[in-house]
């Protein structure tokens, strides 16, 4: 839809910039914990890589194994799906995390000594080899494994996302990159879904997934437990010092608080540029940079429009404007109109604040393609107050079914992941899981308070990100630190998440070919094949996924958190129940663990689906407001009970292994 | 709540897992799972309960948003306070209420490894 095609002479400043203090620290960075990563591979050459990588031996202390911990729910989800979370909806998003605060205790303390235990008795190092040994049924652990497989390979796209989007924001000055760049969006303009497309994004895509995929193949720098713990102390110690910068900025939590009860959400939209004759009469390629701010005086209303880019626009050689047909629709730079008295006039500060006439060039555009706010639009205080401005939904972004959802999969569903549980067997002792779970209140706490925190006084410093919100992280992160005068911090808290990216990729690359091969086409397909058998399948498997999470990738959801959230209710729906009934319930048999396993994914996946497939529906089908994973457990939970009830006990072997001598046993015992 | 001497386990070095042990360690794993859910329970009733009533947008209404301590009164009293209550509550049930009885498997390695 066009909604005003008139063309606008207007100014432009430009986009906020990374300098080279940023990226060598990013590049130092990147190489130390390579290095780690080299070393500790070379230190540790004689144990097995999973076991290494997933247990650290089983001999975890109290810090490497609360940071390792720490570090598995981190990466993507906690430095670009939860921050642009938090910019989206504001205040809400507190309620949203809420159930964090038990996740300590319910995320370790649930399962922890279970696990841990059977895991040592069963010499388990992954949760279908744990499942295995529990139920002795080749089923359980194919169709585990195969579920897991299935919904980390959605975990990974998150990944890639993030480590472009870090990419694009590093080298976005640098000049061969904006060649390529340039040579990328003269390659994709006609080129249907990729025409779309942000071209840097596109290229620090290509870029990543290519490095990625060969360095997987090749051997990898694969997450150990000692990189982890690196990963998890610069986070810790990075949110910290972002914490403090943010506050000083926008003159403290009280005065930010107010200015965002002040705010109304903003007018997403997509500006086509053109050629000014005068201005630009030779022809040569024009490219206006991500995050640029316009101001265009207005005549009638007497306020000034303010608009910012999200993504690159460039006006092509020879071309008259920057705009794109996809599908006979016309496609502009996706881009913010910055709606609210109080947001526009600190932009207008900003923008009277740089003086440089090289960053003030006269350029003509028009806006296309005007999206309000379903709920929240031009309402003062949505941000402040639940359940927050949502662009699709006419109910708000967390209505209270959706609370309580949240409130589940944040804590309960957190036992159930299985990167959590492998987590569990790794703990030296039960007085170390007891320290650890000390430790991550503290931890956790900090961590996501202070997120919060930071990313609602993001809407106060930078406005207008909302049709690129997951960019925030890094947008923030060089304009708050180049403020202060210390670039060189960006750079480290951009590194730290890249490189947690870039180890969790080349981990579950080897970990999804691996369990692939060995649980499936060996158990299911060739109980022995050759050595050179097992190396062509993997290295097979390694590529497709790749490029099949690289090709998700290219047009991922607006907020990869929703991808994070899509992948941890579906886990959590799928082992749950079935995990907990076979760490408690002696009797519970590998009839319940299957029929568990396949209800609650099929009952998860079912909703998703149906909701994809409706044109009324804007994400999941969600009855009578619940999240598509509190069905998921209840349909998991109702499975495994009756499957089992109706089927004969598990060998009386097998229960006295985990549960310790059955009933009857102990009375002969006594006699 | 703390651990009783008599839930301890005793040790069998790494020649076996005793049926005794493993009985203690599943009847102290099942009482703290309780406990655990109990816990959980009062955070959910607190966090929902509060933020359900003080929260939530009244349609058509002007909405005063008060602070403390430079949050929103509602994420305040509603999320801020029962968090920091909650850290308190498990700090102490894991340092005093969680049993130690792995002495029996405490400290055995893997034995094998992936086929990688």
């Amino acid at each position: 839809m066009i909604s005003d095609v008139s063309v606008i002479q207007h100014c432009l400043l430009l986009g906020i910039s990374s300098s080279n203090a940023a990226l060598v620290t990013f590049v130092v960075y990147s190489a130390v914990v390579m290095g780690l990563a080299i070393f500790s591979h070379r230190v540790l050459a004689n144990r097995s890589f999973l076991a290494e990588y997933f247990l650290g031996s089983r001999n975890l202390g109290v810090w490497a194994f609360m940071l390792t911990f720490a570090a598995t729910s981190a990466s993507a989800g906690s430095f670009a799906g939860f921050p642009a979370r938090v910019y989206t909806q504001g205040w809400v998003i507190a309620l949203y995390i809420a159930g964090y605060m038990t996740v300590p205790l319910i995320g370790i303390g649930l399962l922890g000594k279970r696990i841990n235990r059977m895991a040592r008795q069963a010499n388990a190092i992954t949760l279908p080899e744990l499942l295995d040994a529990r139920f002795r049924h080749p089923a359980v652990i194919v169709i585990s494994t195969c579920m897991i497989v299935f919904l980390l390979s959605f975990y990974l796209i998150p990944q890639f996302k993030l480590a472009s989007i870090i990419l694009q924001s590093l080298l976005t000055d640098v000049p061969l990159w904006q060649s390529a760049t340039h040579s990328v969006g003269q390659l994709t303009q006609s080129t249907g879904l990729l025409a779309k497309s942000d071209p840097e994004y596109l290229l620090g895509l290509f870029v990543f997934s290519i490095t990625v995929i060969v360095y997987t193949s090749v051997g990898g720098f694969r997450a150990v437990v000692w990189t982890d713990v690196l990963q998890g102390i610069v986070m810790f110690f990075g949110v910290l010092l972002l914490l403090l910068l943010v506050l000083t900025q926008a003159g403290g939590l009280q005065n930010a608080t107010k200015k965002i009860a002040e705010m109304q959400p903003p007018r997403l939209c997509e500006l086509v540029f053109e050629r000014s004759q005068d201005a630009q009469s030779d022809g040569a390629a024009i490219r206006i940079p991500s995050e640029s701010l316009f101001i265009v005086a207005s005549d009638t209303k007497g306020t000034p429009q303010v608009f910012r880019t999200n993504e690159i626009a460039i006006i092509p050689q020879g071309q008259a404007s920057s705009a794109k047909s996809v599908d006979n629709e016309i496609h502009g730079s996706r881009s913010v109109e910055i709606l609210g008295e109080a947001d526009r006039q600190r932009c207008l500060k900003q923008y009277e604040k740089q003086s440089e006439d090289r960053y003030r060039v006269l350029i003509n555009f028009r806006v296309i393609n005007e999206k309000d706010y379903a709920f929240g639009a031009g309402q003062k205080g949505v941000y402040a107050t639940a359940p927050g401005p949502s662009l699709d939904s006419s109910a708000g972004f967390l209505p209270i079914t959706l609370a309580i959802s949240f409130f589940l999969l944040w804590t309960v569903g957190n036992s159930g992941q299985p990167g959590n549980m492998v987590r569990l067997m790794a703990f030296e002792r039960v007085r170390t899981m007891k320290r650890a779970i000390a430790l991550l209140v503290v931890y956790y706490g900090v961590i996501y308070i202070s997120i919060v925190i930071v990313f609602c006084c993001a809407r106060v410093l930078v406005p207008g990100m909302d049709h690129k919100p997951d960019r925030i992280m890094t947008v923030l992160s060089l304009q708050v630190s180049e403020q202060a005068g210390i670039p060189w911090l960006a750079g480290l808290l951009m590194a730290a998440p890249f490189a947690a990216a870039m180890s969790t990729v080349d981990s579950f690359l080897l970990m999804i070919s691996s369990s692939l091969v060995r649980d499936v086409y060996q158990r299911g397909v060739q109980t022995s094949p050759s050595e050179k058998t097992v190396k062509r399948l993997s290295l097979f498997c390694t590529v497709t996924v790749g490029i099949v999470v690289m090709v998700a990738a290219i047009d991922p959801p607006r907020l990869l958190q929703k991808l994070i959230e899509f992948t941890g209710g579906g886990l959590s729906s799928v082992f749950l129940f079935p995990v907990i009934l076979a760490m408690y319930w002696r009797r519970f048999n590998a009839a319940g663990a299957i029929a568990g396993m396949l209800a609650g994914f099929s009952c998860y996946t079912g909703l998703y689906l149906i909701g994809f497939m409706s044109d009324n529906i804007s994400g999941p089908l969600r009855p009578f407001g619940f999240d598509p994973l509190i069905w998921g457990f209840l349909a998991s939970a109702l499975l495994s009970f009756v499957s089992c009830v109706l089927t004969a006990p598990p060998p009386e072997e097998l229960q006295e292994r985990f549960f310790g001598r059955l009933p009857r046993n102990e009375n002969n015992k006594a006699t | 709540m703390s651990t009783s001497p008599s839930q301890k386990s005793p040790a069998v070095g790494n020649t076996g897992v005793g049926l005794d042990n493993n009985n203690i360690a599943y009847k102290n794993s099942l009482r703290e799972f309780v406990i655990l859910i109990a816990i959980w329970g009062i955070a959910l009733a607190w966090t929902i309960g509060y933020c359900y009533f003080n929260a939530y947008w009244k349609t058509g209404t002007e909405h005063q948003i008060g602070t403390t301590f430079g949050f929103p009164t509602w994420v305040f009293w509603g999320v801020m306070l029962p968090w920091v209550l909650c850290g308190i509550v498990s700090v102490l049930f894991a340092l005093f209420g969680i049993a130690e009885d792995d002495d029996d498997v405490a400290g055995e390695m893997i034995v094998v490894g992936e086929s990688q």
